[in-house]
């Protein structure tokens, strides 16, 4: 089955997301806060984070890799928990770039629209990450601590580990990322061809039947054979 | 099968090793299996783990991002030229396992052409580049090519490929099973006039030497064979070195010097042990498979009275000629699902602009095209795309839409020889073991981006004419670092211009011999580490051979 065409709702039912009839509703509504998780969980623990800060990377990655009415995004893939993790794990000598880098978005959010990043629209958010992206710091805003752009590619390269690696680090929840791929994950006993359309319909070639070639070696030079 | 070969082997003490090997990869392996079982004691240092194959995990983040598992985790240092402060980075694309890079490594596993031997007579010398002849051709090699195909177990098709050397034998097993990228390669090669033929490997298509055959999971490029199905060194030639009882492995451990006495023959290592305490190990013979950079860099770092400028380096030849394989590559993205994910990375190959053709085309050095599916989930997700953002909705769908839907037509090609191209010891940075990282200079022969043009155009061509909807190219880089590391102790017949004999036998220090990459001559166009066993192979009958008529040891 084609994962693409199904909706949402039943993709996430697939990967056992909905219970009860609650929905982490991610960024559907896309009036108003962009929080994520708020409505069911008011607060929460991270490892590497406080609340605000592990909400305002979590705002992040959603808007790096959304949600939509097909698929899900980085909310629902635990995106957030991988990088909590990490940051006290292979990534540990990032934290203090986040720590900044998060200072700075903050800085940058304030400074264009007079609130916290966590606090803008889903529009804003956009907004204001193109304008880092393309290098394009909002008036009265200057990116001296750390360069804005260098951070968002670091959450940006987090996030796709958070949405793609194994889920053993605490992110790709219910392999999510790979469903939303079709990729099945490692598969012990691997697979038997056909692979993929390709190989599956254009015909092999026939080659010549192998001839040993019996010269002595050096005595008779091949290369001048052939010629 | 699935079992691990090498727990049930035996583990020894040997104190007076006859032979002892330094690096455990595709030349180290096999020089220990070979030597052992001839009777020979052999001791081989391996500067990491001795991991098996239980360790190695189906795992993206751990094989491809982190050190460690896969990726050898120290620095070296890079600068374009002398006069330039060299940088930190982790360019040298090395495992320092028990198995070395046969570990992770593709597994293309292919013979020189008759051609790469007698660059220089065939087509002459080449401005800016010091192109010379090796001191053997491609006859001396060829039993060795072979016994290096059955012993390690490489699959393929002889007579598939109406550009490849003559050969006796055809290979022990079949070729890999065809992926999507593989019957796209054959169309467009039959639309183009091109010769698409199965990608010789280094892994087994069938039950062989007591493994399984590959079961196509696609944790290959990159990874530890789970299954056993790689021909590593690690689960080949080292499980048989081991099964002698004379063949010790003291893995974790890492030579920092090789002695010498006063007639000038060397006499043993110094190294250290994982908690940096340092022993000393003496032999008759001392045989170094450490590569093309690790070698230079362990010659350099054993400086004597007799050998100020480093040991077997009166031809002040050590660490110069570094040469690795210059890549280009497009990226095609097709209608349907080719679902690259599953088998092997690479399974044809066509090699119709393999012979240099400086007449014809303009340039010097000729190169193969590997059509593969070159897509890790986590790499391909960060591609760097024209036009597409790297975040946000459009991203999103993108990866969704093309993860199974592409494919790399990968151009490997020559790499010239250049006096200046070097490997040295960094003045400043450290290793963990306290010793100096290798520093890496190089600069690429205005040659290699005109191959590297031409080889672009024409791995497009082959997406276009396989029916590719998009072709994104790389464009033009020089390299600071590869996987295949050549050229640096070269092989020749004059002690003056050369480093080691046409047996990698040392011209300075008869009874140290250097195998691996550092000997070749010339780059090849593509994948040397066949080269490199045949090498070893014949190098090992050579030792034993002086050997026994006493004239080294």
């Amino acid at each position: 089955m084609d994962d693409r065409r199904l909706s949402r709702r039943a993709f996430l039912s697939r990967t056992g997301q909905v219970t009860g009839g609650v929905i982490s509703l991610g960024v559907l509504g896309t009036a108003g806060k962009a929080l994520t998780r708020q409505a069911s969980k008011p607060s929460r623990e991270f490892v590497s984070f406080t609340e605000q800060q592990g909400l305002t990377i979590e705002a992040m990655a959603e808007r790096i890799m959304p949600a939509d009415d097909q698929s899900p995004g980085a909310t629902d893939a635990h995106v957030i928990d991988y990088i909590d993790r990490s940051l006290t794990t292979h990534n540990a000598e990032d934290r203090p770039n986040y720590l900044t880098g998060i200072d700075l978005m903050d800085k940058a959010s304030e400074t264009a629209y007079g609130k916290k990043f966590i606090d803008l629209t889903v529009d804003q958010q956009v907004e204001l990450m193109t304008a880092i992206d393309k290098r394009e710091p909002p008036p009265g805003w200057t990116d001296t601590a750390l360069p804005s752009q260098t951070f968002l590619r670091l959450v940006i390269e987090h996030t796709m580990e958070g949405l793609f690696a194994d889920p053993q680090y605490g992110g790709n929840h219910n392999e999510i990322g790979w469903k939303m791929v079709n990729f099945p994950g490692p598969k012990a006993f691997g697979y038997d061809p056909p692979f993929g359309a390709y190989d599956a319909n254009l015909p092999e070639i026939e080659y010549p039947p192998f001839v040993p070639y019996k010269g002595p070696g050096k005595q008779e030079q091949p290369s001048k054979k052939r010629k | 099968m699935t079992s691990d070969m090498a727990m049930a082997l035996p583990t020894i003490k040997i104190d007076r090793p006859d032979v002892i090997v330094i690096g455990t990869g595709a030349a180290g392996g096999v020089m220990m299996k070979e030597l052992s079982t001839r009777g020979l004691k052999v001791v081989a240092f391996e500067m990491g783990p001795f991991l098996k194959t239980r360790d190695y995990v189906q795992d993206e983040l751990k094989c491809m991002k982190l050190r460690g598992l896969i990726k050898y985790d120290q620095p070296n240092t890079y600068r374009p030229d002398a006069n330039t402060e060299p940088a930190v980075v982790y360019s040298v694309n090395m495992q320092s396992n028990v198995g070395g890079g046969t570990v992770h490594y593709t597994g293309i596993s292919w013979r020189l052409h008759e051609s790469d031997f007698k660059e220089r007579s065939l087509f002459g010398p080449v401005a800016g580049a010091d192109v010379q002849d090796w001191p053997v051709d491609y006859w001396d090699l060829e039993p060795y090519y072979e016994k290096a195909e059955y012993e390690i177990g490489v699959s393929g098709l002889a007579s598939a490929n109406p550009f490849d050397p003559p050969r006796r034998k055809p290979y022990p097993l079949p070729p890999v099973a065809r992926k999507s990228s593989g019957a796209l390669a054959d169309l467009a090669a039959q639309k183009l006039g091109w010769h698409s033929y199965p990608t010789p490997m280094a892994i087994i298509t069938q039950d062989y030497d007591s493994r399984g055959a590959c079961m196509n999971c696609g944790f290959c490029e990159g990874y530890g064979c789970t299954m056993e199905a790689k021909s590593s060194t690690l689960v080949t030639v080292i499980p048989k070195a081991l099964r002698t009882g004379k063949c010790e492995i003291r893995a974790d451990c890492c030579v920092r010097e090789i002695t010498v006495d006063e007639q000038g023959l060397a006499t043993g290592v110094v190294y250290l042990d994982k908690n940096l305490n340092e022993h000393r190990l003496e032999a008759r013979v001392v045989v170094v498979c450490c590569n093309g950079v690790f070698t230079p860099r362990l010659l350099l770092m054993s400086p004597s009275t007799r050998f100020p400028n480093g040991l077997a380096n009166s031809s002040g030849y050590v660490g110069k000629h570094l040469m690795f394989n210059y890549y280009q590559s497009a990226r095609g993205f097709f209608e349907k699902e080719l679902n690259e994910y599953k088998g092997v990375m690479d399974t044809r190959v066509i090699q119709d602009f393999y012979e240099p053709n400086p007449g014809k085309h303009g340039f010097f050095g000729g190169g193969v095209l590997e059509p593969r599916g070159d897509g890790e989930l986590l790499a391909f997700s960060q591609l760097n795309i024209p036009r597409l953002p790297r975040w946000g909705p459009e991203r999103k769908q993108w990866i969704i839409q093309n993860f199974n839907r592409q494919m790399v037509a990968l151009a490997s090609m020559e790499s010239l020889s250049q006096e200046t191209n070097t490997v040295s010891l960094d003045a400043k940075v450290k290793d963990k073991w306290g010793l100096p990282v290798p520093c890496i200079t190089y600069k690429s022969h205005p040659n290699e981006f005109t191959v590297g043009d031409f080889f672009r155009e024409r791995a497009k061509e082959l997406l276009a004419a396989a029916g590719a909807t998009r072709i994104v190219a790389t464009p033009n880089a020089v390299p600071k670092g590869d996987a295949h590391l050549l050229g640096t102790c070269r092989m020749g017949n004059d002690p003056r211009t050369s480093v080691v004999n046409k047996f990698n036998q040392s011209h300075d220090v008869k009874n140290l011999f250097l195998v691996d990459g550092s000997s070749f001559v010339t780059s090849g166009k593509s994948n040397p580490t066949l080269t490199i066993q045949a090498l070893s192979f014949r190098a090992a009958e050579y030792i034993v051979d002086q050997m026994k008529k006493g004239n080294i040891g």
